[in-house]
């Protein structure tokens, strides 16, 4: 079983972008599942049920969307492995830009806008900076120059990683990353996230709604940057 | 088109002799570009399954609006490989290309000129074209050239320290010329509708059209069709023929030059706030 976790932006064209590389799999001879994490809501899973692959829905609730991933992982693999599936593709939500949910030993795709100015490569954090490919979107909305400046800003994150220029409503791009995907090692005994999630629990996580800093507890960062344990 | 080929031997391939630029130089040195035919919005095949261009060529592409022009010009820019909606596929001296001549802008044949009249980009003038400059492995100081340029084909100057996304639609649009013609300097050119440009649009084919490049242009303008020579007619997704320029039509280019060079001085005027003679 091989194993692609997609991260991105939400509206940077995930679906999108992964819709035309599942195409592209099942002309191959691929057998791809896919599961799409979200918070609250989403209709991708209806979008992917129309290629006529294996879709399941994982919503997280109350739970961060990307610990929620990381934390079913197993169990995702095990759904694929049971629908007949050679290729797990996890669409992540896409929200906080602190996580990158990526396993050592699957395949990590950042899927990223070009709309959103040669400064977002250096926003994004671990999502793009420990991805193996980045794929860039929406370049046909902007001039040569401007996707080129991109791809080399891009690099300065990154500088290992493989770039796909993508086109979510005309599919260019998607049969180099389906190549990718179908190239891409098994995936196989124990794995371990690329980057630490961000620090533990504060009292925010289990549910204060007050605001001030009198009600919270645990590790606490400061607007100058220092950062202190308060409680027990 | 018999020029092609002394053109391709005085190829200079030292731009920049400092950097591993030359290499995507010598990769081509003579070049041709093969489209071969795919299939228009309704599946049916092209009426034309190849075209071959070479060097100091001008094509042209004509058709409605909505008959595939733009497409073809994207399946020149991405080599699409049968994996775009026309299903064509382009090949580099009969070849098809290698993934790095896709994806690599060091080693990119092609500059494409789009109908994008703004920059997106939070960042000056002269910042962009230094950070462009350097993802082409060129020298960061060509900036203030391609400045320079710009502010020959088009009429309000622009400024290295502008922000680009306050540029007007003719600011940009010769700006992103002035860019094509020195830092991305490919041997093939794509050009998306310059007349729309609001910019001096045969002084910027001129200074695109360079020596010994493909110039591939979508156009409805009939002096820019007529400068090239031969046009790509498309519909409904599909090429549908292509046409070589006559010795008539060139006799109609140059009546079309002189009334353009006399529309052009009666433009002038009226800017300047005179009374047209």
């Amino acid at each position: 079983m091989k194993m692609v976790v997609a991260a991105g932006t939400p509206g940077s064209g995930k679906t999108s972008v992964l819709m035309h590389a599942i195409r592209n799999l099942l002309r191959a001879g691929r057998h791809p599942a896919l599961v799409k994490i979200d918070c609250m809501w989403t209709e991708d899973d209806a979008r992917f049920k129309r290629l006529d692959v294996p879709v399941a829905v994982g919503l997280s609730r109350d739970m961060c969307p990307d610990h929620y991933a990381i934390y079913n992982f197993d169990e995702m693999l095990g759904w694929a492995a049971g629908q007949g599936a050679d290729i797990l593709i996890n669409e992540t939500a896409g929200l906080c830009l602190r996580c990158a949910p990526y396993p050592d030993k699957a395949l990590a795709i950042c899927v990223i806008d070009v709309t959103t100015g040669p400064n977002s490569p250096l926003k994004v954090g671990p999502l793009l900076t420990t991805a193996d490919a980045a794929v860039m979107t929406k370049g046909d909305l902007v001039s040569q120059a401007e996707r080129e400046v991109f791809r080399e800003r891009i690099l300065e994150a990154n500088p290992g990683c493989r770039i796909i220029e993508a086109n979510g409503l005309t599919g260019k791009g998607s049969a180099e990353l389906a190549e990718l995907m179908a190239g891409w090692p098994d995936v196989s005994g124990e794995m371990v996230l690329r980057h630490n999630p961000p620090l533990a629990v504060c009292t925010l996580c289990t549910g204060e709604l007050r605001v001030s800093r009198e009600h919270h507890r645990g590790v606490l960062r400061h607007l100058d940057g220092f950062m202190e344990y308060i409680g027990e | 088109m018999s020029q092609a080929a002394s053109q391709v031997a005085s190829q200079s391939i030292d731009h920049n002799p400092q950097t591993e630029n030359q290499i995507t130089y010598e990769i081509v040195k003579p070049l041709t570009l093969t489209i071969q035919g795919g299939v228009n919005k309704e599946g049916h095949p092209d009426s034309v399954s190849r075209i071959e261009m070479a060097r100091g060529e001008i094509i042209g592409i004509v058709g409605p609006t909505g008959s595939g022009k733009s497409t073809l010009i994207a399946d020149i820019e991405q080599f699409a490989w049968a994996d775009t909606p026309s299903g064509r596929k382009i090949l580099i001296n009969g070849q098809p290309p290698a993934a790095e001549l896709r994806c690599d802008p060091r080693k990119k044949l092609v500059a494409q000129l789009s109908q994008n009249m703004h920059f997106l980009a939070d960042m000056s003038v002269g910042e962009f074209l230094r950070m462009h400059a350097k993802s082409r492995g060129k020298d960061p100081a060509v900036a203030d050239r391609v400045i320079a340029i710009a502010n020959t084909l088009t009429g309000e100057p622009v400024n290295p320290a502008f922000q680009l996304t306050i540029l007007s639609g003719g600011q940009s649009r010769a700006l992103m010329v002035a860019d094509i013609a020195v830092i991305s300097d490919s041997p093939i050119v794509l050009i998306d509708e310059i007349e729309n440009a609001g910019i001096k649009k045969q002084e910027a084919l001129r200074l695109l059209s360079g020596e010994g490049k493909i110039v591939v242009v979508v156009t409805h303008d009939p002096m820019l069709a007529l400068m090239a020579s031969r046009r790509i007619v498309m519909k409904n997704g599909g090429i549908t023929r292509i046409i070589s320029t006559s010795e008539d039509e060139q006799k109609v280019f140059k009546d079309i030059e002189r009334v353009d060079g006399w529309l052009a001085t009666l433009r002038e005027t009226i800017r300047q706030g005179e009374v047209v003679a």
